[in-house]
Parts: C-alpha cells; structure tokens; sequence
C-alpha cells in the first residue's frame, strides 16, 4: 500500500492557510519533509545509512507549496536536495526511505540514492546531482508538452548556486525564446555549499536575472507556504497559458548543513537560530491556528500522523530485500522492444 | 517519560567510529537540543556532539579515552521530545526505553539491518570462444596439420589454456603410435588391394607348391631377394611361351622381367615394380635395398609404380610353407617363396594363368628356376 | 527493395525524413537546420517539409539544446540533435555524459532517453584543431551511451533509424568527409543493426579493423594489397559501444595478422579497447604477429594541408602497415 502524503492538486488559487483541507495537506506535507528527513539525519547518525544526502529541513514551504500549484499531470526536475520535491510531487515515503537504505524496493532499485529519486507515475523526472543539470532537461519536457499540444507544465527546483551555472542560462533563455511551459523555482538558501549569495553574484536578487532574459521574475518569502504558492500558482497559470516561463525566487534557509560532511565553518551559530525562529511549519501553524481554520490539537494530529507514516517508512523499508547487484550489467540499456 | 538516546554520531562518509575525549554534561543536568554534550576524535577531525534532544541527562555512557561505535549511545536523556526511530532498531525491546539504564560499556544498538555496500557482481565469464567448439591452434599449426593430414581435434597443445602450436602438430605426425592416422592409410591400402583384386578375380589362375633342395640362400635378405629374383627373371625368359600377357587370347611375350616385391609398409603390403636383369649389374643390389627399404616406409617413387610382368614374395625368412598369391594383370605367373628347411628344403609356390600354362608347364619353369638359382 | 546511388548526406536527410513521417514524436533540433539546412547541408530542405516546429532552430547554446533533447526524450519525443561539429559536444557533455547515458540506470529503469545526437567529426577539411578531432572514444567510455559510426551511405541511413527506434541515447558520428561520397542506399527506410561488426570484405591473409572513413580507406588499400597478392579481410566495426567483437575474432583466428585503423590520435583511442579485448581473449594465441595499430598521430590537427594530411592514416599508410605486417615472422 502506498504511503504517500496526497499532495494538493486542483486547487484555485485561494491562500492554502485559508481553508481546513488545504490546511491540512499543506502541513502534512511539510511535516512530511520534516520528519523524512529527520528520520534520514538519525538513520545516518547512528551508521545505518550507507551513502550522503542533502536535507531541506527549514526550506519545507518553498517544496511543499510551490508543488500545491501543479496538478498530478504535471512534471517537476528536482536537486540534490530533493526530497521535499518528490514528497510535494506525492512520492511514496516507504520506496523513498528504501532507496536512501539502498534496497531492491526503492525508487532507483538501489542505484540512485538520496540524490537520484525519479517517479515516472508522479511526473517527478528526477533528481540531479549535477547542480543545474535538471535545467534544461525541464526546458526539454516543457518543449515536449508544447510540441505535443498538452496543457502540462514543468516545475524546474534548483538552488541559488545553479544560477551561475551556464546551464541555467542556456536553459531558461530557451524556455522563453519558444515561450515554453516551465516554471524555474530558485530555492535560494544563501549558500552554495559554503559560498554565500552576497559573495557568488552582484545582482541582489537571483529573480532579477529574469530580465535578461525576457520573462517574469519574483523574489518571494519561501518559508511562507502561501506566499510561495500564490507566486507559483500565478506563474503556472501563464505557463499553461502559453505565456511561457516565469522565475521564481524562494528566500529560505537549511537549517543543515550542505552535505554530510558539513561542518558549519561558513556560517554562524547565531545566524542558523535566527533562521530556526523563522520556522516554515511552525510560522503555518500559527497562522492557521490565529485564523481558526485549526485548532492546535487539529496540528498536533496531523504531525503524529505523519510521524506513523515515517516509521512506517522506515520500517517497511528496512525489512525490504537489499539491492541486487546481479541485474546491473543488464540494466545499462533499456532493452529493446521486440528486438532488433 | 520516555528516555532517548544522544548516540555517537556519523560526521563524516567514512567515519565509523569515536573516541570520547571529554564530557561537557553530567548526570542530573537539564540540556537543550543543540548543547554540547562531549568532545570525540573522529579519523578526520575532533568533534562537538550536540544534544540531538532536549531534557534533563539520566546517564553517561563511556569515559575519556574510549572508543565508540557510531551509533552507540552517548548519553540518556530524560525527554519529551520525540525520538523518532525509537525502537523501530531495538530488538525485542520496548518501542521507548522505559527504565533507566545502567552505566554500560559500550552497548552497540540492536542493529536490525545494517545497509551493505554494494558488492560488484560476479560477472559472467563471457569469452566469444567458448561456445564455439572451435580448436585453439595458431595459424602456423593449422597450416602445418593440412598439410600432414593431421586432424587438429586429435593433437593435445602445449600453448597456454591448451592452444595447439605448430610443433605440437609436427610431433604428433612424427609419432608412430598415431594410430588414427595409420588405419586411415592402412583402409586406402586396403581399398586399393581391393580393387587390384577385383580386377584379377576373372583370371583363371591355379597354384602348386613344390619342395625343391638348394644350395642356401643368402643370409642378407636383399642378397637374397636379388638372387631369387635374377633366377626367377632368367626362368621366365627361357620360356617366354608362359611369360605372356594373354591379351584377349592374342598372347604377346614380354621383353622384359619387372617383378612387382611385396614389402610390408606399416599400413599393409605395397608393391613396387622393378625391371629385374637376368644378370644384375653390381649396383642393382643397392639399389634394390633403397628402393625395399622405403617401400618399407610407404614410399614408393613414381618409377616404381608401373605395371608388371610377375609377382615376387620372398618369406624364406619365415615359417610359411606355401602362400598362394594372387596375379595383378598383366601378371601371367607368380611367385612365392616360402621357408628353407633344416635341410635345405626350399619351398616353392607358384599362381599360373591357366589359359597360359598347365600345371606340367609350371613344373618345367620350377626346375629352370631352381636350376639357375644353382 | 529498391537501391539507389545517393550521398551520405541524402541518405542521412531521408531517414530523418521517413523518421518524422512515421511517427510524429520525432523532430530535429541545432543550430542553424532550418532555412539554413544545417552546417554540412544535411537537413537540407527538411525545413520545408516539416516546418520550423519539428526542423527546430536553436541558438548557439549546446548544453542547452542537448538538456532539452534529453528532457522532452524523457517525457516520450524522440528528438535527433544535430551538433555541428563534433568538437562542440565538449560544450554540451554534463547533459550527455552525466543526464543522457545515466538516467535510465541510475533513476532505476523506469525512465529512459530516447534521444539521437549526430555530430560531424573527423578531419580533412582544413578546420584546424577545434573543428576536426576524432572524439568517439570520449563516448564509448561512457557506459549507457550507444555510439555508432556509419562509413557508408547505406548505413548512414540504417544506423541512424536504428539509432532513431533505439530507446537508448545513441551518438551517431558521421565523418564530414564522408557527406559527399555516394553508394547504393535502400529506398525503404531499412535499419543497420546497432551492436553488430560488419565484415566489409572477406580475405584470408590479414584483417584490418576501422572506422569511420578509415573504412573505405581500408578497402581502397585492401584492393591495391590483393593485386599484390595479399587478401585482407576488412571490418567496419560500425557501432563502438556495445561493441561486437565477434567478427573481429573470427577473422584473426582464421588470418593471425591484424590491423587496426582509425583517425583518432593513438594514446587511449578505440582501437586500444579492440587491441586490449583481443589480448583478453583466446584469439591471441592465433596471432603470427603482434597486434598493429595505424592512428592518428597525438597532435592536435592542424591547419595546413600537407600538415593535416601527415596526422591522419592515408592509403599509402595502410598498404605499407599492412605489408609489414606480413612480413612479420
């Protein structure tokens, strides 16, 4: 049985924190992010866990609530930090934590890892361990889909530290000499690893960088979840329009370090507490409470909810069979139908 | 209130375990999540390890100088805050630790499943050679073993992984024991013993034996195969009424004596023919013994290859008494020679045309015969 | 099935043609295709036919056209990406090394990108060292790629429609000298297997091995060899990765001389994968002589003429490799 966090799909427009049910997937699906990687932070901390990964935690409303703007047809291209990209994507949390614990019943078969996790049936495209690498590829799928004549759009995640990159450039001024159907979301969390914006660009703004090439920019407070929808919602209105691309700007920050092997020697103790007081759930939850929309125990039973999901992940996942070497010599190719 | 573990953490992709250098928290302490609870020298770096949870320190596990596990627990925590892997790794243990824990050693967590490193697979052996059935030989040797009529499947190789080199061919060939290929040749001579045989089975023909006392032969088997041979060509002259080819009841004589030996090759009897004299040259007995002794080997050169007035087996050196040969046309008379007796006995048997000769006229030949070889 | 005598480039523009006119997924992007018709004239009049959507014109901007190539293949086009000179695939190579050939392993399967790249290489065209490198072993390094290299006109058309049905990503790299040359090209839209050696003459003295242009070069030289009295077998590997060394095997167990040929520089080029699968392999023991490469020199290509020529393998070189060879004990 899936164990998947139903994203939000279909919604109008309307501010998430404004009624119970987006509310409630809303929080859901930040929780989500939370807790999976939470349990991924303890799961390596005590060697249980083989490989590296990147956390998201304290970015979980730029994921969450740009993906609330898509709907199930749609596609996205993920980061390295990507885990609240395939969760907001409606991943299933058991084949996600399966694959970090390199088993047979994960998203890559064991092959990937964190940084790799694609889902064809939810239109994630996959993670990309190249910074910028997903770039282009969401230009291409977007180009597909206006080829085709479809109304899908392509959501492309990638970081401040991809806009340096060519990639990007190349990328987003192909997206909008053919007016394509791509919607580009910079998470901007300051850091590129350890160089901060303010040292890696002279623009002050990453969405300033739109200008250059013809289309919308909008820089947004992504750890407000309303906030990053409305921006992301309008900006997939006109991409479905045929109006093509827009850039959105997420300011956020997380909370860990850049990988694994991160020691913080970049950035102060006192500047990651600041920017834990600016928590993305807890600023939600406060909102929803203050409004009525919840109540604090609605919040808390959302978040043990998927707190069981979690270990169910976890323990489903752990007693999944390992990866089996003995497929990979085959599984280069894609084998081809009917021969020749 | 449910304890939680602060554990030894992984800092680093390759670090698999920590020393405790010094402890900044003691038992009975509230601490928050994110307070330093000890130092640890790691295989890179030493290290501050934070408080993962908030609550007040049950226990410490561990003293300065020793080395923990990642993953081991570092310190107990008295905690509301939530643990979310609690017990999902415990073996049959509660889902939170209920009861305090004593000052252990260092209690490695109950580890249900600890991710392997992906190990390459074996991978298949895939050597297009394999399922060929194909012979490993060089060049060289499959050129050899043409020529020499070898079959490469029969020669073992000496190369590496058993490829058969050219040498390996040439000693096969040079071997006597190659038996294959001795049955291989002794079947053609057969075959053409065959078909000589077919051809002769119209002629009447009919043998008698006689034992006639003579001088002894020579002990050299070629002084010996002269000798009788001369004699044999000298008899046939003086009647050159029975050393005729019939030739369709057209009998013709012939000019000369060219008596077809029977050697024994390796693969059966061969036949090379030899103009005899009635009086040999002093060279023809060398050259008669070169041309017996590679016969002997299967070599018969072309020359001696020619059709032939008369057959010769010399078993004198034997115990046969009589053998009755066959005549190969145009042959109207043959003969064989069997052992000498103790007593000088020498027996004789001679095959005759019968549309040539009757047996009186045999008779007449054998006494010329033994009267020239005197 | 009917045959014709076209070029290369006529070979190569019909199968894109019948490509797109049989499925409505494919379509063609680069730089300068459309009006233009393609730096060597290859998509020619394509643009007319199919319009400026599916004969898409790019800006300069390789890595972007490659990323998007490998992104609408994902999601189910079947694009062919012309690159202009094969030089350039070094702007575009993250999208092609580390998105094109990895994702369907590494993403676990279930994706896949079904996307052709064909780019010119090759030298003799007086372009210098930027325009005229031999890179296909860049290429068949990388496990998930699929590299063909058609010598001939007929399979310029039938690799790149296999290339075309094939769900994987296949580089098709077409030697610029080779655009003009013509053969007996099938009307229909035939496919040349991908994976398979091609024994382009069958001899009994010798093998030469080669690709790309060094193909017809062997030939050439394979003819003037046989009026010597010395036979070559001559093989085409065609397609570089998976490579199929079958033939190449057979042929030296049956000749013991071998003679590999390519115009790339020699250090770590393909045929050091042919040369090193062959000391593998049992088929070393069949050898009379040692193994012999004829490459190009380690240098960059140069401009002059009677410079670029000296770099590369000519005729003359590979009957007198091939002479030497024989002569070997």
């Amino acid at each position: 049985m899936a164990n998947t966090i139903s994203p939000l799909f279909g919604h109008n427009g309307a501010p998430l924190s404004q009624s119970a049910d987006t509310a409630r997937t809303t929080l859901a699906g930040m929780w989500a992010v939370r807790l999976f990687e939470e349990a991924v932070d303890s799961l390596f901390a005590r060697g249980l866990m083989h490989g590296t990964m990147h956390l998201s935690i304290g970015q979980e409303a730029s994921a969450i609530g740009a993906c609330a703007a898509l709907e199930h047809t749609d596609f996205i291209t993920s980061t390295h930090r990507g885990h609240g990209h395939c969760i907001g994507k409606g991943a299933d949390l058991t084949r996600m934590m399966a694959e970090l614990l390199a088993k047979q019943t994960g998203y890559c078969r064991g092959r990937g890892g964190s940084m790799h996790i694609a889902d064809a049936s939810t239109g994630n495209l996959g993670a990309n361990g190249i910074v910028a690498g997903g770039i282009p590829i969401a230009a291409g799928a977007a180009l597909a889909q206006k080829m085709k004549g479809t109304d899908r759009v392509v959501m492309c995640f990638f970081g401040d530290g991809a806009t340096n990159e060519g990639a990007f450039h190349e990328a987003v001024n192909l997206a909008a000499i053919w007016d394509l159907p791509v919607i580009f979301v910079c998470e901007n969390n300051k850091y590129g690893m350890s160089f901060s914006t303010e040292k890696s660009m002279k623009v002050e703004n990453i969405s300033e960088r739109a200008a250059a090439y013809g289309i919308p920019g909008i820089t947004v407070e992504g750890n407000d979840a309303d906030a990053v929808y409305a921006a992301c919602h309008e900006a997939v209105q006109r991409a479905r329009a045929g109006h093509g691309p827009t850039l959105v700007e997420n300011i956020t920050y997380r909370w860990k370090g850049h990988s694994k092997s991160d020691k913080n020697l970049y950035r102060t103790k006192e500047e990651i507490e600041d920017w834990k007081h600016k928590d993305p759930i807890v600023k939600f939850e406060n909102r929803v409470i203050e409004q009525g929309v919840l109540t604090r125990e609605d919040c808390d039973a959302i978040a043990a909810d998927i707190r069981e999901k979690t270990r169910v992940a976890i323990t489903e996942a752990t007693t999944a069979p390992d990866s089996d070497p003995a497929e990979l010599l085959s599984s280069v190719y894609r084998a081809i139908q009917g021969g020749n | 209130m449910p304890q939680v573990a602060i554990v030894m953490p992984k800092m680093s992709m390759t670090m698999t375990e920590g020393e405790l250098l010094v402890w900044h928290v003691e038992v009975g302490q509230e601490i928050k999540a994110g307070d330093v609870v000890c130092e640890v020298a790691t295989d890179k770096i030493d290290m501050e390890v934070e408080a993962t949870a908030s609550g007040k320190v049950v226990s410490l596990h561990g003293n300065p100088g020793d080395v923990l596990d990642v993953g081991a627990p570092l310190v107990m925590v008295d905690s509301v805050e939530d643990d979310l892997l609690a017990g999902i790794f415990d073996a049959p243990a509660a889902p939170a630790v209920e009861t305090p824990v004593a000052v252990a050693p260092t209690p490695a967590p109950a580890v249900v499943e600890t991710p392997q490193p992906v190990q390459p697979a074996p991978t298949p052996v895939v050597n297009p050679l394999v399922n060929t059935g194909d012979i490993l030989a060089t060049p060289k040797a499959r050129e050899v073993a043409r020529e020499l009529n070898v079959d490469l499947a029969t020669v073992p190789g000496t190369g590496v992984d058993g490829v058969i080199k050219h040498a390996d061919v040439e000693n096969l060939a040079n071997t006597a024991l190659n038996q294959e290929r001795t049955l291989e040749k002794r079947l053609k001579t057969r075959l053409a013993i065959a078909k000589a045989i077919a051809a002769s089975a119209d002629i009447p023909a009919f043998s008698m034996t006689f034992a006639q006392k003579v001088s002894w032969l020579p002990s050299d088997k070629t002084d010996r195969l002269v000798k009788i041979a001369s004699a044999w060509a000298r008899a046939l002259t003086a009647h050159p009424e029975l050393h005729a080819n019939w030739n369709n009841g057209a009998p013709q004589s012939f000019s000369e004596v060219k008596i077809a030996f029977s050697v024994m090759a390796p693969h059966g009897v061969v036949t090379p023919v030899v103009p005899v004299a009635t009086n040999p040259s002093s060279g023809f007995t060398a050259k008669l013994k070169e041309i017996l002794a590679n016969a002997a080997k299967g070599h018969i050169a072309v020359e001696y290859l020619t059709s032939s007035t008369t057959g010769l087996v010399d078993a004198s050196d034997s115990a046969v008494v009589a053998a009755s040969g066959i005549l190969i046309k145009p042959q109207p008379l043959a003969l064989s020679v069997g052992m000498q007796a103790a007593d000088q006995t020498l027996h004789l048997t001679v095959v005759a045309d019968h549309r040539l000769a009757d047996p009186a006229d045999v008779a007449l030949l054998v006494q010329r015969f033994v009267r020239e070889l005197g | 099935m009917t045959d014709r005598i076209i070029t290369y480039s006529e070979a190569i523009r019909e199968a894109i043609g019948q490509a797109m006119e049989a499925d409505p997924n494919v379509f063609m992007l680069g730089e300068d295709i459309g009006v233009y018709g393609g730096a060597f004239g290859v998509s020619g009049d394509l643009y007319h036919r199919f319009g400026a959507e599916r004969i898409r014109d790019t800006p300069i901007s390789e890595l972007g056209i490659v990323g998007a190539a490998v992104g609408a293949a994902l999601v189910g086009m079947k694009p062919i990406v012309e690159i202009q000179f094969s030089d350039f695939t070094a702007q575009a190579m993250d999208q092609i090394v580390n998105q094109a050939a990895k994702i369907h392993f590494m993403l676990g399967g279930e994706l896949s990108v079904p996307m052709v790249l064909r780019a010119p290489l090759g030298s003799g065209t007086g372009a210098a060292a930027q325009h005229s490198q031999s890179l296909e072993a860049w290429f068949a390094h990388v496990p998930g790629l699929k590299v063909v290299m058609p010598a001939t006109a007929q399979d310029a058309k039938g690799l790149l429609l296999a290339a075309i049905d094939d769900p994987n990503p296949v580089l098709v790299l077409e030697h610029k000298l080779l655009y003009k040359t013509s053969g007996p090209v099938t009307e229909e839209a035939i496919r040349t297997p991908i994976g398979k050696s091609h024994v382009a003459r069958q001899g009994k003295d010798v093998v030469i091995v080669a690709t790309g242009v060094m193909v017809s070069r062997s030939l050439e030289a394979a003819a003037a060899l046989a009026e010597k009295g010395i036979d070559a077998t001559v093989i085409d590997v065609r397609t570089l990765s998976p490579l199929d060394m079958e033939p190449i095997e057979e042929a030296v167990r049956a000749t013991g001389r071998i003679l590999l040929v390519q115009e790339a520089p020699k250090h770590v080029g393909f045929m050091a994968e042919v040369s090193a699968r062959l000391a593998e392999s049992k088929s070393i023991y069949s050898l009379e002589a040692p193994i012999k490469r004829l490459c190009g020199l380690d240098i960059p290509i140069p401009y002059a003429p009677q410079l670029e020529k000296s770099v590369v393998p000519q005729i003359p070189n590979i009957i007198q490799a091939v002479e030497d060879l024989i002569r070997e004990p």
